[in-house]
């Protein structure tokens, strides 16, 4: 009899939990086992409401476990914060409670974009379509191409591959992501999935700026998270994929002529100076005047966050026309993912 | 695809913005979006495009160079704070005395901003090719410390100096820009506003190459208000370009910097002190304290020392020999006319006074304001016009300023405010369609006590000629520019062109008008010494017609002692006023006896000309045969049911009329013997009257006491010489 009541209330427990365990690559999220029970964490066999045999339409079924009040998974990507509320306790160490996710949320988000030293949840200005919508992936596309792809479709699952192990070979990848985005046109590109998860960002106050993929937020050589994504974000993103120099050069493409390093390392005297001054006794050579959140490298990520941002754009920040000439929307609907107020991603390194 | 920084939109919407999110978020300073940039700066976007730049170092449109800068700085008022600028060269100024050269605007400008104003760089790149640099530069005000060129700090310090004094730079040496004390007539221009002369752009056209190249001293600069705090002159300099567009002004279109040297020095330019010349000779006339020179502050003393400052171009060669000197090419009014103004009683003061130079108040030193215009009329006191600029305080309000019986003994304003009087009046002129003012009659340059008149038909000139030519200057018909009458009138109209011929003018030849008219104003109607009823159906006394008996003998109408017999039936019995029958001034016809007119009687009057033919003003009143004479007008109509009515009745002028004065109304024994002009016209009558002549000035002392003046003449300025006329 008791066994009974365990095996039933073990199963009650289990049904009580349709999204499973919110663990990437794990859970309900890849390694199945041939008995794996995980499937039934989403698809009905014979009553899905929803196609693809979901109990749920993406992104309600995602938002399921990953929303405000979802207790699948740590990660609420709606408000982009990390609660430590699922059941699963091997999770831990993963985020710290109550901080911001690293990719932002689509609803609202807890970034410090004015970096005053402090973060409110407030509602997101720019966020990557997540319902399957359509706009505009802006520099997809050749060389010559126009500012864009329109009508380009995106929802969770066209980044995410909510089965795992996404890589072109079958194994685990950052965030669940795809080798090659849905829509993209992309070659594909594997990014390699953390050793040790962390979700949130390492600064007590969330400041986003500066934060970096490895463990601590300290940013890594090539071919790091940060590197492999430029690139993966470079499949939707073609044209915004810019080496060192690409400032200074014409890349001949009428819109996306100069542009940013956005994969990379500065190069030249005067950026190395930012930071190192020669004349000093010994190395790195640091100098006091060289801004905290300059480095070796810079990648998409250095500047944006993937999910959604509640930076602000106002004056001439918000008035920036978008790649296809158009100023709308404008203001802070003008802030496309950037980690902080205005141009303030500008200032953090150039320090004008 | 090439993209402006911003765009007319973006200006509206960042307009918008900033209304929002006030100064913090926009203008955080007067370097935005040049510099001064907060963590989470919106700037960066003025300029750069992080993916989708159009120049290199992801600038936002495909222009480089200077041109970039010209998006914004282009004068398109897109934003509205960027000032317009040309780059600090001479290739497109005509005027550059150095070799060709043109900087970019980065050699002086940091567009990150500095610590400096303008985001002036603190090391101006002076070789653009070497790279060299010289500094550090110090840049925080536009006058005074630490500004273009303070005079004090360390002179590579100085914005402009660093440059000049580098043998690096295009501009060194400063042989054609000497500066300090040096630059313009040996004044030391440090802590001036330099960009006040040299601005960034010469022409206000940013696609010429002329940045910093001087714009011509004298308008460009004294277009507006000039004070650098130094107190020089007292309360600054003021902007007088604008004056010269005032109500009256010299220059009549845009002054010029070549007009304004044709009277001022620049010897001594700036120092604070208006230096004026005298361009018939090599005379300075130097300001010596800061604002005695101004209409407001002049004393007479200086405006007489000014005096020939003024007549050196207002004479009769103008400027030198030039007389168009300004740029209007108008000629320049000769005020001086040989000895004319010397000898006016405005420049001699008469007995009054040392009389007035041209410059002054109006009122205790002379009339004119400035030279430079008034908002009144001929550069008249005060310039602004500030005592009204009606037309009362420009015309006959300014001469009754001193012609009130207070510095002019005579109250000339009193006379104009008489029952009757010429309309210079301007409120009258409004009401009644005239024009006249004194100036008319009365050139203030020209008129003294000997002679009081100028020439209407040209002012420029003392009036010449009898007193009644003077009058009938205007009231011949033909008045002069300037000159008209009122639309209605009273008496016998304007035009009194007629007069000239008329027994009554033959006969008072040199007495003119005024023996009956004053010339400003009258207790009497129609400016009369003495009066004369006009209207009828009145009782007749004696006393209206005073103004006749000062000649004619009541007599001659109340005991028909006349040519015509029947004087007392008309105007005693049946009221009938004079000017029933006769115009005093002329006979309809000319030659008629008796100045028989019967236009007024009819015109104004119930007379009327219809009944017997022919019925018109000549043949009203006619010769019958020989000395008889008749009237036809319709009350005279036979059969006419008027109990008045008769048939013409012919009269003889009869041969022994006594209608005149005694020979003791002119002449008496054992005064200065009378100069006799004896006219034959008729034989008939013999009319004794005085002569006004034309030596106004005697005084009344100098009359013999008897025998007494007729009343009407007994008026003290006036001559006493009696001459017999002789009449029909």
């Amino acid at each position: 009899m008791i066994n009974k009541f365990i095996l039933v209330t073990g199963l009650l427990l289990l049904l009580s939990l349709p999204a499973g365990l919110a663990l990437a690559d794990n859970g309900p999220h890849g390694g199945y086992t041939a008995s794996t029970d995980a499937c039934a964490g989403c698809h009905r066999a014979h009553t899905a409401p929803a196609p693809k045999l979901l109990v749920n339409a993406v992104p309600d079924l995602c938002f399921t476990c990953h929303g405000s009040t979802g207790q699948g998974a740590d990660t609420n990507v709606v408000d982009g914060q990390y609660f430590d509320r699922d059941i699963d306790s091997t999770d831990s160490g993963e985020g710290v409670n109550n901080r911001g996710l690293k990719g932002g949320g689509f609803v609202n988000a807890l970034i410090d974009t004015n970096f005053d030293g402090t973060a409110t949840s407030t509602p997101v200005t720019s966020a990557h379509l997540n319902d399957g919508s359509s706009g505009t992936a802006w520099g997809n596309g050749t060389f010559g191409s126009g500012p864009g792809a329109t009508g380009f479709g995106l929802s969770c699952t066209s980044c995410h591959d909510p089965h795992g192990r996404a890589s072109s070979t079958g194994s685990a990848t950052y965030r669940l992501l795809r080798f090659v985005p849905f829509n993209s046109g992309g070659s594909g590109r594997n990014v390699t999935d953390e050793t040790n998860k962390l979700y949130t960002v390492s600064n007590a106050n969330n400041k986003y700026f500066g934060e970096g993929y490895a463990a601590g937020g300290t940013w890594l050589q090539m071919d790091s998270q940060e590197a492999q994504l430029s690139e993966w974000c470079m499949q939707c993103h073609t044209r915004y994929l810019a080496g060192t120099g690409s400032g200074n050069t014409s890349s001949t493409d009428p819109v996306f002529s100069y542009r940013h390093l956005s994969h990379g390392a500065p190069t030249g005297g005067a950026a190395c100076q930012k930071c190192h001054n020669w004349s000093l006794p010994s190395p790195p050579f640091l100098t006091t005047t060289a801004g905290p959140e300059w480095h070796h490298y810079v990648e998409c990520m250095s500047c944006h966050v993937a999910h959604g941002t509640s930076a602000t754009m106002n004056g001439y920040a918000g008035i920036v026309e978008w790649p296809d000439g158009t100023t709308s929307p404008s203001g802070d609907g003008r802030s496309s993912l950037l980690r902080a107020d205005g141009r303030g991603v500008c200032q953090r390194c150039h320090g004008k | 695809m090439s993209r402006s920084p911003i765009t007319i939109s973006s200006v509206i919407i960042i307009t918008c913005l900033f209304l929002v999110f006030g100064l913090t978020t926009i203008a955080k300073a007067q370097n935005n979006p040049h510099g001064n940039y907060s963590a989470a700066t919106d700037a960066c976007g003025a300029c750069h495009r992080t993916h989708t730049g159009m120049g290199v170092a992801l600038r936002a449109s495909v222009e480089q160079g200077d041109d970039f800068c010209l998006n914004c700085h282009d004068g398109s008022g897109v934003p509205a704070t960027a000032p317009v600028v040309s780059t600090h060269a001479n290739v497109n100024f005509s005027g550059g005395s150095e070799a060709s050269f043109q900087l970019t605007c980065i050699q002086c400008h940091e567009p990150h901003g500095t610590s400096n104003l303008s985001s002036i760089r603190e090391a101006v790149i002076i070789n653009t090719t070497l790279n060299l640099t010289t500094g550090p530069v110090v840049f925080a005000a536009t006058s005074s410390a630490n500004s273009f060129d303070d005079g004090n700090s360390n002179p590579v310090s100085h914005i402009c100096v660093t440059c000049h004094i580098n043998s690096e730079n295009a501009g060194y040496p400063m042989a054609f820009h000497t500066g300090g004390v040096n630059h313009i007539g040996n004044f030391n221009y440090a802590g001036q506003n330099c960009i006040a002369c040299h601005p960034h752009s010469a022409d206000d056209d940013p696609t010429t190459l002329d940045g910093f190249m001087p714009i011509g001293g004298c308008t460009n600069c004294h277009a507006a208000a000039q004070d650098n705090g130094d107190n020089i002159p007292v309360g600054g300099r003021r902007a007088v370009v604008d004056e010269f567009g005032r109500t009256s002004h010299h220059v009549q279109g845009s002054v010029t910097d070549a007009d304004c040297l044709v009277c001022h020095v620049m010897a001594t330019h700036t120092n604070g002190y208006v230096q004026l010349k005298n361009v018939d000779n090599t005379i300075i006339y130097d300001e010596m304290v800061w604002g005695s020179f101004r209409a407001d502050e002049i004393s007479n003393t200086i405006s007489k020392a000014l005096q020939p400052f003024c007549l050196s171009c207002h004479d009769s060669d103008g400027a030198g020999g030039n007389t168009t000197p300004f740029s209007d090419g108008q000629t320049v009014p000769n005020i001086k006319g040989g000895t004319l103004w010397a000898e006016s009683a405005h420049n001699t003061g008469e007995t009054t006074n040392t009389g007035y130079g041209c410059l002054g108040d109006g009122s205790t030193s002379g009339c004119h304001a400035t030279a430079h215009g008034s908002n009144i009329n001929s550069l008249l006191a005060p310039s602004d016009g500030s005592s009204g600029s009606n037309n009362v305080n420009q015309e006959e309000g300014f001469c009754y300023t001193c012609h009130n019986g207070s510095t002019v003994a005579k109250d000339i304003e009193a006379e104009f405010m008489r029952t009757s009087h010429h309309d210079v009046n301007d409120g009258e002129q409004t009401a009644n369609g005239s024009a006249l003012e004194c100036t008319n009659c009365h050139n203030p340059h020209r008129v003294k006590n000997s002679n009081r008149l100028s020439d209407p038909d040209n002012t420029q000139q003392l009036w010449a000629g009898t007193d009644t030519n003077f009058c009938l200057a205007c009231h011949d018909g033909n008045p002069p520019a300037g000159v008209s009458f009122p639309t209605t009138f009273n008496g016998t109209g304007f035009d009194k062109s007629n007069y000239s011929g008329s027994s009554h003018s033959t006969n008072l030849d040199g007495y003119g008008c005024r023996h009956c008219h004053s010339e400003h104003g009258s207790t009497y109607g129609s400016l009369l010494v003495g009066q004369y009823r006009k209207s009828h159906h009145q009782t007749f006394t004696t006393s209206d017609y005073s103004l006749c008996w000062t000649c004619h003998n009541t007599s001659t109408v109340t005991a028909d002692q006349s040519a015509f017999p029947e004087h007392r039936r008309h105007v005693v019995n049946q009221n009938s006023p004079c000017i029933h029958c006769h115009d005093v001034h002329a006979p309809y016809d000319v030659g008629e006896p008796g100045l028989i007119n019967f236009v007024y009687g009819v015109t104004k009057m119930d007379v009327s000309l219809n009944g017997r033919t022919p019925s018109n003003y000549s043949t009203a009143f006619r010769a019958i045969s020989g000395a008889q004479w008749g009237c036809y007008l319709l009350c005279h109509a036979q059969g006419n049911l008027n109990s008045d009515d008769h048939d013409p009745q012919p009269y003889s002028r009869g041969s022994a009329d006594t209608i005149g004065n005694s020979c003791t109304t002119c002449h008496y024994s054992g005064g200065p013997a009378p100069v006799l002009t004896v006219q034959t016209v008729s034989p008939q009558f013999n009319i004794y009257l005085p002569i006004i002549l034309k030596n106004f000035g005697r005084e009344k002392s100098a009359i013999p006491a008897t025998p007494p003046l007729p009343s009407a003449m007994n008026q003290p300025q006036k001559s006493s010489i009696y001459l017999p006329i002789i009449a029909r």
